[in-house]
């Protein structure tokens, strides 16, 4: 922001293409009238057009729902989200706030839409430097070197996604699994494979998402806005879940299974904390 | 190979992986920058040199340490 200028031009003004309500009126969004042009439009093309402002073929949406449904919403409490979700229902927090705080860790750098963020914005960089002549070996070994790995390949806990081969078998039924990005990211395997032979990091399903994404004309931020609420069946499974189990029961650990290698335990009174608190 | 070609194809596959660093017997993982991405091209070397025999040995994709991989090799009869 620079200066006063930006808050003169948006005082009592924000110009936007998203929507708008008319009380008592019509409501519209993206340019399209809710209540009649949008009344048959499912939850997930509603989402899209919200984010995008394009609408998608009937096969598109089946896409991009299955995302949601097959891939990021495991509904199983020790995945990290919905871990957050259960503490905050044992906790005895409201739904809306152990969902916000479930969302929130979703930021992650290794899990959540980070991964599958990082994945189309590569595809998308190095689709662009393919066609304008670069060696995708080369490419491949420059994002190496600079970012220690590719976006969407690898994973942490087991070799093998079982999310790969479902939803590619989808986008293969949908006719959607031809695009430019997809058959980048077998390349990309490809020259791993050729880089690192057996022991070459193979795709995860960040890395199809995003090829799938991008060959649906997503951007990598549009995508960031689609995933912002695909990840809530699960973590909302498992607030309700949790919901029903007793008051701090979530995964408790008894002290003597934690190996502690600190300071031994410290003698306290009243007194001494009261002198500390005094010091300060 | 002996113990100090093993070091020497380590340093070089660190260095293809942008790891610059002096390696010895007791480098491991974490060490120099050594880290998953170096572990990969350390293994794929290796493999290379052996002509495929590396991706087989168990216990390869843990060794973490050019001991242990020094130990693998020697327990595989391939050093």
């Amino acid at each position: 922001m620079n200066g006063p200028q930006t808050l003169l031009e948006y005082e009592e003004r924000w110009t936007t293409d998203v929507g708008k309500w008319f009380p008592g009126e019509r409501v519209v969004l993206r340019g399209k009238d809710l209540h009649h042009e949008l009344r048959d439009v499912g939850w997930i093309a509603m989402l899209l057009l919200a984010v995008t402002g394009r609408s998608f073929s009937a096969e598109q949406v089946r896409l991009f729902e299955a995302f949601c449904t097959l891939t990021i919403s495991y509904p199983d409490p020790s995945i990290w989200p919905n871990q957050v979700a259960a503490l905050a229902a044992t906790a005895r927090s409201t739904g809306m706030l152990g969902a916000g705080a479930a969302a929130a860790v979703l930021e992650a750098k290794i899990f959540g839409g980070a991964p599958i963020i990082g994945s189309i914005d590569f595809l998308v960089r190095a689709q662009k430097r393919l066609s304008g002549g670069a060696d995708l070996v080369e490419l491949v070994k420059i994002e190496l070197r600079e970012t220690r790995g590719i976006p969407g390949f690898g994973r942490p806990i087991i070799a093998v996604d079982e999310r790969i081969a479902p939803v590619l078998a989808l986008a293969r039924e949908l006719g959607l699994a031809d695009g430019p990005h997809l058959k980048l990211l077998f390349a990309v395997h490809e020259a791993l494979i050729q880089l690192h032979g057996s022991f070459a990091r193979k795709p995860n399903i960040a890395a199809l998402m995003g090829a799938l994404a991008a060959d649906q004309g997503l951007s990598p931020r549009e995508l960031y806005g689609f995933l912002i609420s695909g990840f809530s069946i699960g973590y909302v499974a498992c607030y309700v879940d949790a919901e029903e189990k007793p008051e701090g029961a979530l995964f408790p650990l008894r002290c003597s299974r934690i190996q502690y290698e600190g300071r031994p335990r410290r003698a306290w009174s009243p007194a001494q904390a009261s002198r500390r608190g005094a010091d300060r | 190979m002996n113990e100090q070609e093993l070091i020497g194809l380590i340093k070089e596959a660190l260095e293809k992986a942008g790891i610059a660093g002096e390696i010895t017997m007791d480098s491991e993982l974490g060490d120099e920058g050594w880290d998953s991405l170096g572990q990969i091209s350390v293994l794929a070397a290796l493999d290379t040199h052996f002509e495929g025999k590396i991706a087989t040995v168990a216990g390869i994709r843990d060794a973490l340490s050019v001991r242990s991989i020094l130990r693998l090799l020697r327990e595989n009869n391939l050093l």
